[in-house]
């Protein structure tokens, strides 16, 4: 981060390559797969024009972009007049190598089960699985205080397990195949 | 399942094939690194510190400034130029005019008619000085602190008025009397002499008193006499040339007052500028 901050390109492309993955599946849960990828790379103009002003929250790189992420993904939607784009499937609906997940009978129920939960919900389960943030950083990034971002998870993760159970979902079996 | 397997569950699900972004993208990010001027860290103690100094020299700077403006010590080019820009600052001569004003006042304040006249004078001439302009700016105040000055020198004024008649009686007497007196007095009792033999005013009068009664009485009557009309109604009795007498008589007795208030200064004056009434009534005291 130090070199970023001198202006070092190579320690810019590196730091970029290290997030663009968690990035774009962030942003693809909420964009279409062109505005997902013009939302990632407006992120990293913004993250090099105010690079200078990182050290000065307390935050990971990680929770600092995905903080700037999320606010170009609320700009991309008050430019379309909030008309969000909802991925059909949930997350992880993308073509491609996914689809070989989508056939599996559990993903395809866990997936159904994180659609029907509430926007902030999965925006928290989403920061936390997909950025692969802490508890804190989520916090930060969502203007929240930790604890209250942890009793969202909790409800979240309690909601989805409900949805999951009325699904006839097994656990069990799942877990088995996760693994 | 736990929170934590249901995370992994959702970890597993959610999972995106691995993704790098473009050539092109690379490039962007790092074209923006290059175009972008390179801000070394600094602490914002320092940024702080510096705009609460600027704001400081600003507060200072302005609160000094109106406060020349206000006090009028702004030097007259500054003045001149502040003027002819437009800033609402006095005109030189506004200034001065005002700084009379203030002049005025303070003597007005100090009751002393010398410098109330000096003042009102300096005041007059900075008024006429001023172009029409300047002139309504200042005229209304100005105007009332020279009707207040005339007002007290005409005060003062009428007060020497009236103290000045009986310093004119005294001279009188002292043009008349006091010659009388000084003849009067060099022949003590004789003194009835000299004061018959001009006939005058009042030193006769007391001498006329004084010549039977000694020059004791005459001194005392002299000094009775200068600030009374008795001594001069008693010295116009006392002698023939009643004519004199009763104009020199009229005169000491105004100046009876006088007389009263400053016996020696009447003393003196009547024979201040002549031998006998001073020494008539020094010798009259020792007596």
């Amino acid at each position: 981060v130090d070199r970023a901050v001198r202006g070092d390109s190579d320690a810019w492309e590196e730091l970029y390559r290290r997030a663009y993955p968690k990035m774009l599946a962030y942003a693809r849960a909420r964009l279409d797969p062109e505005g997902a990828k013009d939302a990632v790379a407006e992120t990293m103009t913004r993250a090099v024009g105010s690079i200078h002003r990182y050290r000065w929250e307390g935050r990971s790189v990680d929770a600092w972009l995905f903080g700037i992420l999320r606010h170009v993904i609320t700009d991309v939607h008050r430019s379309q007049g909030r008309s969000r784009h909802v991925p059909e499937g949930g997350l992880g609906a993308a073509a491609g190598p996914l689809d070989e997940v989508v056939a599996a009978e559990e993903h395809g129920a866990v997936r159904t089960a994180f659609a029907l939960l509430s926007g902030a919900e999965r925006e928290v389960l989403e920061l936390r699985v997909v950025a692969g943030l802490s508890a804190d950083e989520v916090a930060k990034v969502l203007g929240r205080k930790p604890g209250a971002v942890r009793m969202a998870q909790s409800r979240a993760l309690a909601r989805l397990r409900e949805l999951l159970a009325d699904a006839g979902f097994d656990g069990e079996r799942a877990m088995g195949g996760a693994s | 399942v736990n929170d934590d397997d249901l995370l992994d569950l959702l970890g597993a699900t959610m999972a995106e094939p691995p993704a790098e972004p473009s050539d092109a993208e690379v490039a962007h990010v790092r074209d923006l690194v290059a175009d972008r001027v390179v801000v070394p860290f600094r602490s914002p103690w320092p940024r702080r510190a510096a705009a609460t100094g600027v704001v400081l020299a600003v507060l200072v700077t302005t609160g000094t400034a109106a406060a020349v403006v206000r006090t009028g010590s702004l030097p007259d080019s500054v003045r001149r130029v502040a003027s002819a820009v437009g800033l609402p600052v006095d005109s030189v001569g506004v200034a001065q005019t005002r700084a009379a004003m203030a002049d005025l006042e303070e003597a007005l304040a100090g009751r002393d008619d010398g410098d109330v006249r000096r003042a009102s004078a300096v005041l007059r001439a900075d008024l006429a000085d001023l172009s029409p302009a300047e002139t309504d700016q200042v005229q209304p105040e100005a105007g009332g602190l020279l009707a207040q000055a005339d007002a007290f020198l005409a005060i003062e004024e009428a007060a020497d008025d009236l103290i000045r008649p009986g310093g004119d009686a005294v001279e009188d007497d002292d043009a008349t009397g006091g010659g009388d007196g000084g003849e009067g007095t060099p022949s003590g009792g004789g003194s009835g002499d000299g004061g018959s033999d001009d006939g005058d005013v009042s030193a006769p009068g007391p001498s006329g008193s004084g010549d039977g009664g000694s020059s004791g009485s005459g001194s005392s009557g002299s000094g009775s006499g200068s600030g009374s009309s008795g001594s001069g109604d008693s010295g116009g009795s006392g002698d023939e040339d009643d004519e004199d007498d009763d104009s020199s008589g009229s005169g000491s007795g105004g100046s009876s007052d006088s007389g009263d208030e400053d016996d020696d200064s009447s003393g003196s004056g009547s024979g201040g500028s002549d031998d006998g009434a001073s020494s008539e009534g020094s010798e009259a005291d020792e007596d």
